[in-house]
């Protein structure tokens, strides 16, 4: 039996970190506006894996995880401005059921619209003076006001391949690079071991994405909080049900399969989301994901299930080991974010 | 003696790395300046790794491909090695090159000059031909400084190697561009370890 512990952290970069987005267009390579799951737990395990051969190909790596015992189930880390972020906080999520109210809030309308189809017909006064056109964002309600984070700035700048004998350019081999400027910080949370979590506690420095010989990537983890997954999910079920409408709302965290949601086994009275095929890397191959959902997508349920039900899948591990280090199926229950704007009224 | 790491101090008065800006009939080419912590270098470590990979590869042809492996092997895979009977599957090179000592703002100045483009056959002035374009000098004299590390400990070839490609910039190498308008001239470059440049000295001439 494995003692598992909750932890959140931050990423700081201290140098530019390329991270393309899985398709681009002619010679431009766009870049994502977050550090996906895959790519900080891939950093991780090679730090963890410093000082012994580096494994060469999928096998080698199951072998690796299953001989270590290795759990390791991380989030996307989300843009975040702070030095620290506690284990119980909700992380700053590309919502996508985000509106500006009348008094300029950033509010989510989740909520509303499903007690609307719950019968609160009158809800739709409200609805209709919502502002729906919010750019993209990663909201979280600090010191009780909902706060937007961004990536603060990016880095572009223009590469040539050079062609040695005439000294010039070369044809075709010019393309322009679009990273994360040094100076972002990320937030992130996931589920450890316990001989993982001692050696990454003290934090460490990886290099993450591409080009890290020519002067990107490298970044500072820094592991802010960590607690045991049964103290947590004592917690987390108090935090839950502290909301006494009986309805809880799903936030989807990193890429989660419709399985995961359906197997919640709850009524559903609203939802918006995002379905795509996404792919991540494993050693020279990839692993397609059909049909995942994105993060930021909200579910709102009828609630019928225990808090602490619910807080136990919150922190309950994928089986299959490549889902689990490409951080898949991660959802985080009753954001106060969609709770604000309903309780408060008027 | 294992080598993990070389120090290059690059003292440089004056930079032309540019990128394309958008401010048409003000600024057409603009300094992209890489942030490294608090510090600032108008020489990004990407290109200085690709004007080291530029060096190595003269160094390479003037030695008669002798050096052709530890080159490919420091560097990573070259277009030009492309054997089209063989799929070509590019592979990193163990070289890391980071900034390891940038610039503070008040280090340096950036200024605009003025050009045109001039028709090679006519001889006159070409059509939409003036341009707008930001240097950088560097005032306090200070040094950039970039760190070269390594993955995997260094052969005696690829050190002799880096060694030759060092003392090549070193005597007389040039960055960026306006070399003919007086910018880019590396005037000193300072390595430690201090003896490793003495390890192409078999090499002679600009290399040793």
């Amino acid at each position: 039996m494995v003692n598992l512990f909750i932890i959140s952290g931050i990423v700081k970069l201290i140098e530019p970190t390329i991270i393309t987005k899985k398709y681009w267009k002619g010679g431009f390579l766009e870049s994502y506006d977050f550090i996906p799951s895959s790519t900080l737990t891939g950093g991780i395990i090679s730090y963890i894996n410093r000082n012994s051969p580096k494994p060469s190909n999928e096998k080698e790596l199951l072998k690796l995880l299953k001989e270590r015992n290795i759990r390791i189930w991380i989030s996307h880390a989300f843009p975040y401005e702070g030095d620290k972020i506690d284990v119980l906080d909700p992380l700053p999520l590309p919502i996508s059921t985000v509106a500006i109210a009348e008094n300029t809030e950033y509010v989510s309308y989740a909520l509303l619209i499903a007690k609307y189809h719950m019968g609160e017909k009158e809800l739709i006064k409200r609805i209709s003076r919502l502002n729906f056109k919010v750019p993209r964002g990663f909201f979280l309600i600090k010191n009780d006001r909902a706060v937007m984070f961004k990536v603060k700035d990016w880095y572009v700048y223009t590469h040539v391949a050079l062609d040695h004998e005439r000294r010039t350019a070369a044809e075709k081999l010019l393309y322009t690079i679009e990273s994360l400027n040094s100076g972002n910080s990320f937030a992130f949370k996931g589920v450890l071991d316990e001989a993982t979590l001692d050696e990454i506690k003290g934090g460490l420095e990886i290099r993450l994405g591409m080009k890290k010989s020519a002067g990107y990537g490298l970044s500072k983890v820094e592991i802010c909080d960590y607690m045991p997954i049964s103290k947590y999910i004592e917690k987390r079920a108090g935090q839950i049900g502290k909301f006494k409408e009986k309805i809880v709302t799903v936030d989807v965290v990193t890429y989660s399969y419709v399985d995961r949601i359906l197997s919640l086994k709850m009524e559903m009275v609203f939802h918006k989301m995002y379905v795509s095929n996404e792919k991540a890397f494993v050693i020279n191959k990839f692993n397609l994901y059909k049909n995942v959902i994105h993060p930021g997508s909200v579910f709102v349920f009828k609630r019928d299930k225990d808090p602490y039900d619910l807080a136990k899948i919150e922190v309950s591990l994928p089986s299959d080991p490549f889902e689990m280090i490409h951080g898949l199926n991660m959802l985080y229950f009753n954001n106060p974010f969609h709770f604000k704007f309903s309780i408060r009224g008027d | 003696m294992i080598i993990n790491k070389v120090l290059v101090k690059l003292y440089i008065n004056k930079v032309h790395i540019v990128q394309p800006c958008t401010r048409i009939r003000k600024l057409d080419h603009r300094v992209v300046f890489y942030k490294f912590g608090n510090t600032l270098s108008p020489i990004p470590p990407s290109s200085f790794r690709g004007y080291l990979r530029h060096l190595a590869r003269i160094v390479v042809s003037h030695t008669g491909n002798k050096y052709l492996n530890a080159y490919l092997s420091l560097f990573g895979s070259d277009i030009r090695e492309y054997d089209p009977n063989i799929h070509l599957v590019s592979k990193e090179g163990k070289l890391i090159v980071s900034l390891s000592q940038g610039l503070n703002e008040s280090d340096f100045k950036v200024g605009i000059r003025p050009g045109i483009r001039v028709n090679r056959t006519t001889g006159t002035t070409a059509k939409e031909a003036l341009f707008f374009s930001e240097y950088v000098e560097i005032i306090s004299k200070k040094p950039i400084v970039f760190n070269l590390e390594f993955k995997e400990p260094l052969s005696k070839e690829e050190e002799v190697l880096l060694a030759a490609t060092l003392n090549l910039m070193k005597n007389g190498g040039t960055l960026g561009g306006w070399i003919s308008k007086g910018m880019g001239l590396i005037r000193r470059i300072e390595v430690e370890p201090k003896d490793f440049l003495k390890k192409s000295l078999k090499l002679g001439g600009v290399l040793g």
